[in-house]
Parts: structure tokens; sequence; C-alpha cells
């Protein structure tokens, strides 16, 4: 049955995509990525040989990396995406296997996902350039790719049946928490380069080489065994996420019938406004545990690398998109249907629209401080000027870019969404795809102008760069609001946060 | 005395679909009427439009006297709008909700007082400080309505107040429809129960695909021959 019920979930996806835009930009996405995995192929054939050596030998970290972000994406998502939120299909007899192949289907709808699967096609080809079959070596690189994948989707599936209940928590969390001592253990003992040389994915590089060099009995046992563990994660996925389907209902739910303590009136209306904002945000659990991956895990990363103050640098930039995504994009949504009683108060607009936009910096320059602080943490030497005034001016222009964006996108395209399960997001799986690629792009590209200018010990040209910038996302709010002041905009924002 | 709430040529159009044509309405003080008809026949719209949420595409429209188009602030400081879904900020409390509207409308200070003795009336006490998210159905329009009076307004706008709610509850709506009338404010109540129409109001006004095709006295639609008679008109 799930062979029928899968085109037809994804053909009524496509149909509910109403934006023309939204529409050209994914079918923009999908024709480029085919270009982009050859790009990286014939990039990799053409690059000077000089470190070929070394990138052999980096191969299986590279390898690794994409593991560990196969396995965390669909973690830090709650749980992998979904193409519909599970209230939209409660009634239709969806079966566990649809929605296995259903959120596998999303997640290459991830820009991390795709750099990396990109890089891998890259380094496979710079790692067998002078060897005969370069398309063996990349049918292996394909195979492992969708092995991690299928195998990070079943993580996910399991942990989401596991944390159903208090005993499963506890286990959750006591992973989480041998994972990351561990982790800290093999940083202070500065054991990283013995436990990379030792990756698991080793033979897989083994694989792929012998592939190149057309040891056949080598590369074909190799790339049968990824094929096979593929088949094996696909049968388990299935089952893992019919059983945690089957396990009783998220306890999110049952956090909405707790008590929350009155507090003293707000000062102003706007006060009690953003105190609203900030509630909705920090009770959502989707949100909740968004901000704490979004602060925690880049911090967390960067302070162990030990980084070059470059490189911190870009840790803002980084974070700040990944903020915007939280809610930003869609940011009405948190009055859901509220927003219909809220529009019928006696207030100024822009009370309202303001009120948002102070949570939603705050939700972004928050996330980019800390994250910033914690990869400054462990910087490698003592930082210049240049360097201190690139991290700031990076953090204050991507938080204002992020912050512009998601206004526009929050006034120009709303639509309607809980954010009551794990799973949610602001917007539909394509839609926040279109999304991620334009706000990480823009992000990362500041991060790497400031990077440069740091690297230049150019601290002016740092201070030059965040007032422009700053500027100019500033003249772009001021549009937002000025839309958002239209009785007509604000009714159309209103009616799909509300009704859909 | 003037109507409270006027409505004069009001057209509502989505695009191509027009919700409401020509519509003509009038709301004495201290009247109730109830906008009855079927799915789609334009009173959500209605009372979206009053209560200044919906821009309306062409006509005068008044509320308390107050031009809804040029003076909207003003306007809806006379009006209390319970919506026909949802109408709850889903991750703030019954409380918030309360605390939020008594700030936005600038309320004096007793009004926490008349707000404990409302979610009392409404069975909502023990609520209170719960997130609207994890309310029933049932909960969340008692709470819209709770949410409409709590200023004691000029106009009230009741839409589907009655939708899924327990007999308790509707008795509750009932008693704070009656009181507003009998302060003086107008009540504009919109519903496809008949019955439960025809009790709260004096008057009835049945819509079909956006404009007026009957008005009469609630009691004309009592009964089996007012059923009989509200069919016909729907048909």
């Amino acid at each position: 049955m799930s062979q029928a019920q899968l085109p037809s979930l994804v053909r009524l996806r496509w149909r509910m995509v109403r934006s023309e835009r939204v529409r050209v930009g994914l079918l923009f996405l999908a024709a480029l990525v085919p270009g982009v995995l050859c790009g990286a192929v014939i990039a990799g054939q053409l690059v000077p040989r000089a470190g070929s050596f070394n990138a052999t030998v980096l191969a299986p970290t590279a390898f690794l990396g994409f593991a560990v972000l196969a396995l965390v994406a669909p973690l830090a998502a709650g749980g992998g995406n979904e193409l519909f939120p599970p209230e939209q299909l409660v009634t239709y007899p969806v079966t566990p296997m649809t929605d296995f192949l259903a959120s596998l289907l999303v997640a290459p709808l991830n820009l991390a996902w795709m750099s990396q699967f990109v890089l891998l096609f890259g380094i496979t080809s710079y790692i067998t350039v002078g060897h005969a079959e370069l398309g063996l070596a990349l049918v292996t690189t394909l195979v492992y790719v969708a092995m991690v994948t299928v195998a990070g989707q079943m993580v996910a599936w399991l942990l989401i049946g596991a944390r159903q209940t208090r005993a499963g928590r506890r286990v959750v969390w006591a992973i989480t928490g041998v994972i990351g001592i561990t982790a800290i253990v093999i940083v202070r003992a500065h054991l990283g380069y013995v436990v990379l040389d030792h990756a698991p994915t080793t033979p897989v590089v083994s694989t792929v080489l012998s592939g190149a060099d057309r040891h056949y009995s080598h590369w074909m046992s190799g790339t049968v065994a990824l094929a096979g563990i593929l088949l094996g994660c696909l049968w388990c996925g299935q089952r893992a996420c019919a059983w945690a389907l089957r396990r009783p209902g998220d306890r999110t739910r049952f956090k909405e019938s707790r008590s929350h303590a009155r507090r003293p009136a707000a000062r102003s209306p706007l006060a009690t406004l953003v105190r609203i904002d900030r509630a909705n945000v920090w009770r959502a659990a989707p949100l909740r545990r968004g901000l704490m991956v979004l602060v925690v895990l880049p911090g967390v990363v960067a302070a162990g690398a030990a980084l070059q103050w470059e490189s911190v640098v870009l840790v803002p930039a980084l974070v700040a998109a990944g903020a915007g995504l939280l809610y930003g994009v869609n940011m009405f949504c948190l009055d859901a249907g509220g927003a219909t009683w809220l529009a019928s108060m006696p207030h100024r607009p822009r009370l309202a629209i303001t009120a948002k936009t102070i949570v939603l910096a705050e939700t972004i320059g928050g996330s980019c401080l800390i994250a910033a602080v914690a990869g400054s943490a462990r910087a490698t030497g003592a930082p210049t000027l240049a360097n201190l005034t690139a991290v700031a001016g990076c953090l204050l222009s991507c938080t204002a870019m992020v912050l512009a964006t998601c206004l526009q996108l929050s006034v120009d395209r709303p639509n309607r969404a809980d954010l009551r399960g794990r799973r949610d997001t602001p917007a539909p799986p394509a839609a926040m795809a279109v999304y991620s690629v334009r706000l990480a792009t823009a992000s990362t590209l500041v991060g790497l102008l400031f990077s440069l200018a740091a690297h230049q010990n150019a601290w002016q040209a740092c201070i030059l760069l965040t007032a422009g910038l700053v500027a100019l996302s500033g003249l772009s709010i001021a549009r937002s609001v000025r839309q958002w002041d239209d009785p007509g905009t604000r009714a159309r924002v209103v009616a799909a946060v509300a009704n859909g | 005395m003037p109507a409270q709430v006027e409505t004069i040529g009001l057209r509502v159009a989505f695009g191509a679909v027009v919700a409401i044509d020509s519509l003509d309405l009038a709301v004495q003080p201290a009247s109730s009427v109830a906008l009855v008809g079927r799915n789609g026949a334009g009173k959500s719209t209605t009372l979206r439009v009053l209560a200044g949420v919906l821009p309306a595409t062409k006509g005068e429209v008044r509320v308390g006297g107050i031009d809804v188009t040029r003076y909207p602030a003003a306007a809806k400081a006379r009006v209390g709008y319970c919506p026909d879904v949802g109408g709850l900020i889903p991750r703030a409390t019954a409380w918030e909700h309360l605390a939020l509207a008594a700030k936005l409308r600038d309320l004096r200070p007793g009004w926490a007082d008349r707000a404990h003795a409302l979610l009392e009336r409404f069975d909502l006490l023990g609520a209170a400080d719960r997130v609207t998210a994890g309310f029933s159905h049932g909960m969340g329009r008692r709470l819209s309505v709770v949410l409409a009076v709590l200023h004691e307004p000029q106009v009230l706008l009741l839409d589907e107040p009655f939708d899924g709610v327990d007999p308790l509850g509707v008795e509750a709506t009932m008693e704070v429809i009656a009181q507003a009338r009998a302060s003086g404010s107008a009540v504009l109540v919109s519903t496809h129960l008949l019955a439960l129409a025809a009790q709260a109001c004096e008057e009835a006004v049945v819509l079909r695909a956006g404009k007026i095709v009957a008005a009469a006295p609630s009691s004309e639609l009592r009964g089996e021959a007012g059923e009989q008679r509200y069919r016909a008109l729907l048909a």
C-alpha cells in the first residue's frame, strides 16, 4: 500500500505549494543538484595534486563526518522531518512504511546534508585521479550516502519511540551524556587523531579506491556489504517507525495541561506582548529543542575543535540562519488561531510586529552570542582587534540580515503551523529547503567576508561592513513594517496563520 | 437612538469569490440579532469585518457609531469579538489572554475581579493557568466568550459561541448575552443552530450567498413551523 501512498502524498504536497516562486525555486534547486555533483567531480579531477595523499588520509574522516551529520540532523529535528504534520493525516490509513519513506524522502532537503554530499563526491573524485574507474568509486560513495542516511532515520525513529516513556527518556539522556563525556575525554587527552585514524569508515574509503583501481572482487564485496546494511536499515527503519508510532502519545501533549504561575502585570502593552511571544517560543517543544541544539551543538563543536580566530568568525554566521529557520521565517504562526482575536484588539498594528521582531532578534542574537562565546573559549592564540571586531560585526550583521529576511518572508508567505509536535516546522519541507538555502547562503557569504577582513587585520573594514549590512537590513525591516501597516496585508497574514 | 452596528452596501470579495454582496444591516442598542444561514453564507465574514479583522471591499461599516475603516482602533475599543474557530494563542494561558486583553484595552485595575467571576461562571477557573493548546474545543469556545465580554463592550460579536459547548456553557453564554442586552449593548450572534439562535436573540437575519434573504422576529423561527420556514429560506 505504501508504494501507492507515497506518490499520492508527494503529489498532494506539491499541489499545496501555492507560491509560483517557491515552485520555481524548488525546480531550480532540483535541477541544480546533478549539475553541482558533476561540478564537484570535475573539480576533483582538475584540482592540483599536491595534497592528494593528505586527502586520501583524511577521506575516512570526511566520510565519518557525513555519517555523524546523517545521525545528528534528524535528531536535531526531533526525529526526522515530515512530509505532512501527523495531525493532517490522522484520519487516513497511512502505513508506517509510508511514514518512514516520506521522512527519508525529505531528509536531503537540508543544506548541510546536500553540501556534505557534494563534498564527498568531490573528495571521491579527487582521491581517485589517475585511477581507471571513477564510476565504480562514485557508486560506492552513493551507496554509502544512502546507507548512512537511512541509518540516521532509523535511529531517529528508535529515539522517538524510546522518548515516549520516562524510562526511555532517561536512557536517551544517559547515552547522550556518555557520548558527550567520551568526546570531552578524547579532546582533553588529545586522542582525536588516534580516534580518527581508526575511523570505521576506513574500509569504505578502501572500497572506493579498490573500485577505482579495478580490484573488482574487493570493490564488489565492500559495496555489496554497504548495500546489505542499507537494506537492513530500511527493513529495521520501517519497523522502528511502526513501533514508535504505536507507542503512547507524545509527551508534549501532557505538558500542555501543566499550570504556569501568574506573573505581575507587565509595564506596557508592548512588554505584555513580548512576554506572551517569549512564552510562545519557550513553551513550544520543537522550538525549545531547536534552540538547545542550535546553541549547544555549534558552540561545543567549535570549542572542541579549538578553532583559529578567523574560523570563529564563521560561527555566528552558521548559527544565525538556523535560528531564523526555527520559527522566524513564519513568525506570525506563533499566534495560530489567536491571530484573529489579537487582530480585533484596539492596539496599533505596529505593536504586534514590533513585539515579534524583538523576540526574534533575541532568539537569533542570543543564539549567535552564546555559540560565538563558546567557540572563542578555546580559540587558538590571543585575538587581535580585527578578530574581535570581525566576530562582533559578523554577529550583528547576520542577526540583522536574518531578521530582515524573516520579517519579509513572514509578511509575504505566511502559513498555518501549530508547532505542537516535536517535529513540526514553521513551513512545509520544500519551502523550508528554499528558505534554508536563502538564509544560509547569505549569512555564510557575510561570514566569509568578515573572516577575510579579520585575516587581513582590517578592523576598519569590519566596522564599515557592519554599518552597511545593518543599514541595509534596517531598510528591509522598515519596508516589511510598512507592508504590515496595510490592513489588507494584515488580514491576509491573519487568515493564513489562523485558518490555514 | 443610532444603530450600534450598521453596514451599508457592504461587499467583501476574495478575488473572484464574492463572500458578501450589498449587505445592509443594523443592530440597535439593547437588542440582539442572530445571523443564521448555511455554511459559507457570509456570517463569519460579516463579523470579521465588523470586528476590524478583515477590511471591506466596498461599503460603509460602523460600530458604536464609529467608522471601522477610518478609525479602526476606536471602533475595536467598543467591540467584544469571539472568533468562529480557534481564537486563542496556543501556548498562552487563559489568564495571560485576559491580562493581555486588559492591557491592550487599558482596563481599570478592577478587571481581575470581573475576569475571575467570568471564569467561575464559565467553569474555567480551574484551567485559568493552563495553556489553551491543551483545552478541549468547548473550553476554548467558552474562553473566547469570556474574552469578548471582559470589558463590557458596547457591541458584542459572537461567532458560533455555542459550537461544541456543553449545556452549562450554553446557559452561561445565554446569560452574558442577556446581560449585555440589558446594559444597552448591541449583540450580534452568528450561528447555524437555529433553536439556540432563536432563544438567544430577539431577531434573526437569514443570510444566503452573502445576501440577506429574510429578517424576522426570532419567535417566527421557533417550533416546527419556524424550522420549515427557515429550511425554505436556505434552499
